[in-house]
């Protein structure tokens, strides 16, 4: 679901926080030493990093295809490898048993050991999965400092917010009604108002 | 800033504003806002509501064209919030549909006007994006409009009252769907 194409998820972010005076050789330098890095040929379960937003195998970034003064747009990669409960449970099972012939009869496989078997098997079938990817569109407008996430899941947010705040070094703060409340009344009368709000508590009930 | 401990003191906020939304496209239909001329509203076919603030309960959750919302209209008399819903806007005279969340008003299933074919001879995606860009622009504007409007009612005690006591009326209506 993409904030280019199609049905989107938006979350909203403001970025607080003083960008340098050579923003974009910055942006440039941020994005590079944060772009994706492959991990199709290690047993790494996930990978986060930045890619073009219309195509997720360039992280070399030529011609800055992020630059469209104001806007910074990323695509977030994220690969991931997902390992099935039932499929560790079955080639634990069988090594134990393979374990289990080097053995004496009677005797049995002690905890750490059925433990350490448990990880090498999930090891090995990390490095037999290809992760798969997705893509999460960004759209940072520097112009007012608001960001939007093509998502809206917490674990793709809490993602983006590591590796926005790992390249860059700004705040994000969300835009939750509240804080988005305290922008629209700015300095005016209705601010302490807003500050000392209490709930309304349910309807068809005297407040 | 402690963005979750303001989330969880302030959630009420949401909640009364999309409670509000489903109670101005009922009362209202929409509002004349400054940029976009007048937005329609109109409620879809999701609706979710929550125990208010501080209050314990199950969740109600409507949905579906031919669903009625007489249960939603019941769970706000025996004190529920509206927690997520799904909203049309007519911006331009063009549709937009969102489902927003109580919680942190993020989007979901934002379905916008279609963006204008790229002209011939225009390559990459720069126009679409832009395009897009203001799209997605006219919601947030739209929202922040609605927002702002209720605030200016919330946010006095003499208008408040009046809301409030509107809202609570209109919440004890008979549901004519």
């Amino acid at each position: 679901m993409g904030l280019i194409k199609g049905r989107a998820s938006i979350s909203r972010y403001q970025a607080a926080g003083e960008p340098p005076a050579d923003f974009w050789d910055f942006i440039d330098r941020r994005v590079k030493a944060n772009a994706f890095k492959d991990i199709e040929q290690s047993t790494a379960e996930i990978a986060v990093g930045w890619t073009s937003v219309t195509d997720f195998m360039d992280t070399q970034f030529a011609f800055a295809p992020y630059s469209l003064n104001p806007y910074v747009v990323l695509g977030m990669r994220v690969d991931q490898r997902k390992v099935a409960a039932s499929l560790v449970n079955k080639y634990h099972r069988l090594e134990m048993d393979k374990a289990l012939g080097y053995l004496e009869e009677g005797r049995k496989l002690g905890r750490v050991r059925r433990e350490e078997l448990k990880d090498k098997v999930r090891l090995e079938l990390l490095a037999r999965i290809p992760p798969a990817s997705k893509l999460y569109e960004v759209i940072w407008d520097t112009s007012r400092g608001e960001l939007w996430l093509g998502a809206g899941t917490r674990k793709v947010m809490d993602l983006f917010e590591e590796l926005f705040i790992a390249s860059f070094g700004l705040e994000l703060i969300p835009r939750i009604p509240f804080l988005l409340a305290r922008d629209l009344v700015g300095d005016s009368a209705l601010a302490a108002r807003l500050e000392e709000a209490r709930p309304w508590g349910p309807l068809g009930q005297e407040a | 800033m402690d963005v979750l401990a303001l989330l969880n003191q302030k959630v009420f906020l949401g909640q009364e504003f999309l409670t509000w939304l489903w109670y101005f496209s009922e009362s209202e239909g929409g509002l004349e806002l400054k940029e976009l001329g007048f937005v329609e509203l109109a409620l879809g076919e999701r609706l979710v509501l929550g125990p208010a603030m501080g209050a314990e309960g199950a969740r109600i959750t409507v949905s579906g064209r031919e669903a009625s919302l007489a249960e939603a209209r019941e769970g706000l008399r025996r004190g529920k919030l509206v927690e997520s819903l799904r909203l049309g806007l007519e911006i331009h005279g063009e549709e937009y549909w969102l489902t927003l969340g109580a919680a942190e008003l993020n989007l979901n299933g934002l379905a916008l006007p279609p963006a204008a074919p790229q002209e011939a001879g225009q390559e990459g995606p720069e126009g679409l994006i832009l395009e897009r860009v203001a799209l997605i622009e006219n919601v947030f504007k739209a929202l922040e409009g609605l927002l702002a409007h209720f605030l200016v009612l919330r946010l006095d005690p003499a208008a408040q009252k009046e809301l409030r006591g509107a809202m609570a009326a209109w919440a004890q209506e008979p549901n004519l769907n």
